[in-house]
């Protein structure tokens, strides 16, 4: 965490959020520090990933207000976070178009993000390289493969909050190292907000929080 | 350990093995299917012999009609037994099939503890029930109608070998005419069915990974995509059909000439005394089985090569 910069980046007051007739989080405020690494833990159903898709403005809360960097506005708080789910979504594209999204990414920086999450182990073996079209085949890559894309993907947004829904939860150990690996990068100088219920890479994290009974606690 | 890799020797070692186990059966299952296709045609020997006696005014005997219900009866009762047995040998060699794979899955040594064999079962679990769909459905139905077909072009032949070489030959263009209008749709069929697979894909991941989408901005992105992908198929699915209709009328106009030579050649013979009515019927009925078979052999081939990989598959 940059010590120098001590503000809030995320701010959660008195929110209060229900879930398929179930309580999530029952007036609870929060916040979370530009650069810090919050780890999120609770029981399975506990609502860690729904916790998850209100910080991202996937869902509002049903009272209360979630400033993510100054923005309350669900639209601009999207532009402001990137997020790495547990089901990684590889679409019918090419790997780069897998990535970018429809983005313009120049040659440069789409290689340094190939590099930086070592897909390019798996991309240069490839005739077409990284323009290698996944097609009706996209769901038919391993989990270490796809979980890659999905962490490049969020690498080329450059966002400065990271959202981690148990990105490592379907992997054997040898990816889930891997893919770690990858994650330190995409995760470097930025503040991180990771649920999980691996506590073991959580390790060296600022904060490790509890989601459960309508409570966020420490 | 599996093998998945086999020479075409080791496609047919399986198949031979569950015939073997189940050689009783097989062979029962055989003479029943024959003796039920021949019990048909003699029927249809006798249908020819009514319709030359009503055609020569000749008055129907008692003995002729006795006669033809003691062949229908015998006929139904083939069709019953061969039916039922060949139903019931299938089902005999599929459970040999499975039980086989277990038994020597169990005792070899890479697969002793259960969870390899466990492993090793979910590997061959498309190729042992696709074998076993093709042993219970398919099999002895293609094996019946291939039958058929051979024995009624030696029948025809026996019958009246000129007029059968006769029909013969454009029954030969049909069925050559056939593959190669399948050759010109199967390519448009299968670009078509690759094309919807994708934009389907492309739609299901709209809504499984709407969050995604939103998150990345790439509403825009992926609602182009879907555009230019449904454009796509639709233009490949516009030429299939439109190739598939010109192709349809050819096979359609095609498949009556048979007909019409067997019409022209009959009548001639007739004309001439050289064939009766009566076998003129004869022949169209069995024409029908002969064309089924020509036409239907290179599906059945590829069916049975297909089946036999299947089977080989679950050789441990």
């Amino acid at each position: 965490m940059n010590k120098e910069d001590n503000k809030d980046i995320i701010i959660g007051q008195n929110i209060t959020f229900s879930y398929k007739d179930r309580i999530i989080l029952d007036n609870q405020s929060f916040s979370f520090k530009k650069g810090e690494h919050i780890g999120i833990i609770g029981e399975s159903g506990s609502g860690k990933s729904t916790f998850l898709k209100l910080l991202a403005g996937l869902l509002t809360p049903s009272s209360g207000t979630l400033e993510v960097d100054s923005e309350s506005d669900p639209a601009k708080i999207m532009k402001k976070i990137s997020m790495v789910m547990q089901d990684a979504m590889i679409m019918p594209l090419t790997i780069r178009e897998n990535i970018a999204l429809g983005k313009e990414i120049k040659k440069e920086r789409m290689d340094e993000i190939i590099k930086a999450t070592r897909l390019d182990l798996w991309t240069d073996s490839l005739p077409e390289g990284i323009d290698t079209y996944l097609g009706e085949r996209a769901d038919e890559l391993s989990g270490g493969q796809a979980q890659r894309i999905a962490i490049a993907r969020a690498i080329a947004k450059d966002a400065d909050i990271i959202l981690l829904d148990e990105p490592t939860s379907s992997l054997d150990k040898d990816t889930i190292k891997d893919v770690m690996e990858a994650l330190e990068t995409l995760t470097d100088e930025k503040s991180v907000i990771h649920v999980t219920h691996q506590t073991d890479l959580l390790k060296g994290y600022h904060r490790i929080l509890k989601i459960g009974g309508g409570r966020i606690y420490e | 350990m599996l093998k998945l890799t086999k020479s075409r020797g080791d496609d047919l070692k399986v198949f031979k093995r569950l015939i073997k186990k189940n050689a009783i059966l097989a062979v029962l299952t055989i003479i029943l299917t024959f003796l039920s296709i021949i019990s048909q045609f003699v029927w249809t020997i006798y249908v020819g012999k009514i319709i030359d006696s009503i055609a020569q005014r000749e008055g129907l005997s008692v003995r002729l009609l006795l006669t033809m219900g003691v062949i229908l009866l015998i006929s139904v009762a083939f069709i019953y037994s061969s039916n039922l047995i060949s139903r019931f040998t299938a089902e005999k060699m599929a459970h040999t099939l499975r039980m086989d794979f277990i038994k020597n899955l169990l005792s070899s040594d890479g697969a002793s503890d259960e969870k390899g064999a466990f492993e090793a079962m979910s590997k061959v679990q498309n190729e042992l029930s696709q074998s076993s769909e093709y042993l219970s459905n398919t099999l002895f139905d293609i094996f019946s109608m291939a039958l058929s077909g051979i024995l009624a072009l030696f029948f025809l032949l026996f019958e009246n070998a000129f007029l059968t070489l006769i029909i013969l030959i454009p029954m030969i263009i049909v069925c050559i005419a056939g593959r190669f209008l399948g050759q010109k749709i199967n390519p448009l069929v299968n670009a078509s069915m690759n094309k919807k697979i994708v934009f389907n894909k492309t739609a299901y991941s709209l809504i499984t990974g709407f969050d995604v989408v939103n998150v990345f901005d790439a509403k825009e992105f992926f609602k182009n995509r879907f555009e230019k992908e449904l454009n796509e198929w639709a233009e490949v699915e516009t030429k299939k059909e439109r190739v598939s209709a010109v192709c349809n009328s050819l096979s359609g106009i095609l498949s009556q000439t048979p007909l019409l030579v067997l019409f022209a050649a009959g009548a001639i013979l007739i004309w001439k005394g050289m064939l009766s009515l009566g076998g003129l019927i004869i022949f169209l009925n069995m024409t029908g089985t002969l064309l089924i078979t020509l036409m239907n052999l290179p599906s059945w081939a590829v069916s049975m090569k297909s089946f036999l990989i299947h089977l080989s598959r679950c050789d441990v």
